[in-house]
């Protein structure tokens, strides 16, 4: 009798779980098929937002709209411009009213592989990222809620949320899941940097060459930071927060990843950037700083602050930071990174149309 | 509803099968414990100077990643059991997942030796992912330029060096030739049933074995210097105990 009760109880609960799994199954014919690039890890979508070609599409136009402002005047793209890599050539974007924000935008380029998102990594997933500016007053300067009631009063939007979230009662959720995916679809690996992996040196000329086996050597140090054999450089997989000495003991106290742990220790550690596309996301740093590569450069060569939480990277050859402030490369060799560094531009990036204004004709 | 019933038979079936076999195999649970010398090991994330070495040194660690692979279990009859496995080990992870291994149907019988590789074996340690292509891996990425692969093993920190600042040193093992393989006397008999050793990491062992390392010598940059590598991998062979 016990055996029919139990046998009973599985039929019942696999009949429960089997109906449950039908009424959230997306259409087939929404599905949005990703394709993993060639030598990139397998993208794996949250289990909760996976991607669809109508939560993509949703995301793509609340990205380029500036309904998300509270004047209508600022839109995501208006600070993440898809000619700069989804950056802004600016020390510091403007947003509602005039506001300066205090950070550089960084740019938006194959975050899907990334897990902690802001220079000072305060958004732990990309739907949580999403919201962010629409909530910061030197930004948007708008609530999460407003803009969802708004986008749930458009006749345009609420059926497109409908369509994508199964709801036209539009919630902040909805709008950091939609932004998100079309976020996660942007992808980088048309590089001449991309060829590496097939051809190897014979990817470069003589000077990317030499700027190569600068970076991925102990002479550059830079792939400590950035990825050895460009997988983190080319994807950022493993978000790193580092401290490379842009600040001084008195200034970096509260700044980067110490705002959000709360640590003295993590003062003045930044999130490692993507160096995708780098020679169009200048200014370069956090606070935008630097506004060339070649400057970029001279600091990593000689302008090195010391402070108490420097990376082991530098402070391992106090040789060279007491003889020259950094590295101490030279002139030619400073060039050659540069070469190199320009090797990951991927102009069919900044020109795929998947990711271009959907509202220009 | 039909195929609702199969799929419920299908379940119930395979976990027959599931329990037919499990009778003849057991598993045996490999702890890292890491210490320095008898203690438990600290990994710090400020420089705080902790540690001294024999020759003198004040250092702390503050990064520890290693891998080991093959690991192997012998019987005296000269059967093995090897599964191909490669792990990183990562004393820093709150998971502890990352500081054990455990060996999964083991056949029953009586095993006299354990042994494996610290680093990754040579078939795997290869350009580009010779392992699969994911964060914890790539992040242990050796580059292209000095040979490919993967670190074996990051240990870095700070130490006082003889102008008494507190700098960076970084351990770095990488590159085929500095695996080494590591074996140990075992007294184990698996008979259906789930066993767990204690492999103890004794991290003083890395400076103080047959080589004396003194961090003064230049241990910032060692991923080109295989002189300096082949002093750890000499050094390496004593780090591991089997409790």
């Amino acid at each position: 009798m016990k055996k029919f009760a139990v046998i009973g109880i599985l039929l019942l609960s696999a009949m429960l779980i089997m109906q449950a799994c039908e009424e959230h199954t997306t259409a087939p014919d929404d599905t949005y098929n990703f394709q993993t690039p060639p030598y990139f890890p397998q993208l794996i979508s949250p289990t909760n937002n996976p991607l669809t070609k109508s939560g993509v599409n949703l995301g793509r136009m609340l990205f380029y709209d500036p309904i998300l402002s509270s004047d209508s005047t600022i839109s995501c793209a208006s600070c993440h411009n898809i000619t700069s890599s989804f950056a802004e050539n600016k020390k510091y974007s403007v947003g509602v009213a005039g506001a300066t924000g205090d950070v550089n935008a960084m740019a938006l380029i194959n975050l899907a592989w990334q897990r902690k998102f802001f220079w000072n990594g305060r958004a732990g997933s990309l739907e949580e990222q999403a919201l962010g500016p629409i909530n910061n007053p030197l930004e948007m300067h708008e609530t999460s809620e407003n803009v969802a009631a708004k986008l749930t009063h458009s006749k345009t939007y609420a059926p497109l949320f409908k369509k994508a979230f199964g709801s036209a009662n539009v919630t902040p959720e909805m709008i950091g899941k939609a932004i998100s995916q079309f976020e996660r679809i942007i992808v980088s690996n048309q590089s001449t940097y991309d060829k590496f992996y097939e051809i190897q040196e014979q990817a470069f000329t003589a000077e990317e060459y030499a700027g190569f086996r600068i970076f991925f050597t102990e002479r550059g140090q830079c792939f400590h930071c950035h990825g050895a054999n460009g997988t983190l450089l080319a994807h950022n997989l493993d978000t790193i927060f580092r401290n490379n000495g842009l600040l001084t003991d008195q200034e970096m106290i509260g700044k980067g990843l110490s705002f959000v742990t709360k640590k003295a220790t993590d003062d003045g550690k930044f999130k490692v950037p993507t160096l995708r596309n780098i020679e169009l996301t200048g200014p370069y740093m956090h606070d935008g700083r630097f506004a060339t590569l070649a400057d970029v450069m001279d600091f990593y060569s000689s302008g090195i602050k010391q402070n108490a939480n420097l990376d082991i990277n530098f402070t391992k050859s106090p040789e060279r930071l007491e003889q020259y402030g950094g590295l101490g490369l030279t002139s030619t060799e400073k060039q050659q990174v540069i070469a190199f560094l320009k090797t990951l531009t991927d102009t069919a990036f900044t020109h795929n149309p998947a990711y271009q204004n959907p509202f220009k004709k | 509803m039909k195929l609702q019933l199969v799929f419920v038979l299908l379940f119930l079936s395979l976990m027959g099968c599931t329990w037919d076999n499990q009778d003849s195999t057991g598993s045996l649970k490999v702890n890292f414990v890491h210490t320095f010398q008898d203690a438990t090991l600290q990994i710090l994330e400020s420089n705080q100077l902790i540690y001294t070495t024999t020759t003198g040194n004040k250092f702390n660690i503050k990064n520890l990643k290693y891998y080991i692979s093959k690991l192997t279990l012998y019987q005296n009859n000269g059967a093995k059991y090897d599964v191909n496995m490669v792990k990183l080990i990562n004393p820093m992870e709150q998971n502890t997942n990352y500081q054990n291994y455990t060996l999964a149907n083991i056949p029953n019988g009586k095993y006299t030796k354990m042994s494996f590789i610290f680093g990754v074996d040579s078939a795997r340690n290869t350009f580009p992912f010779g392992l699969p292509n994911n964060s914890e891996n790539n992040a242990m990425e050796w580059p292209y330029t000095l040979g490919g692969g993967y670190h074996f093993m990051m240990m870095e920190g700070v130490f006082q060096n003889t102008k008494s600042d507190t700098v960076g040193y970084a351990i770095h093992l990488g590159v085929t030739p500095n695996q080494f393989y590591n074996e140990f006397p075992l007294d184990l008999t698996v008979n259906d049933n789930d066993q767990s050793i204690t492999m103890q990491v004794n991290m003083e062992q890395w400076f103080n074995g047959i080589n004396k390392i003194n961090l003064n010598d230049g241990y910032g940059y060692m991923m080109e210097d295989q002189k300096k590598q082949l002093l750890f991998k000499q050094n390496g062979v004593g780090v591991f105990t089997l409790k």
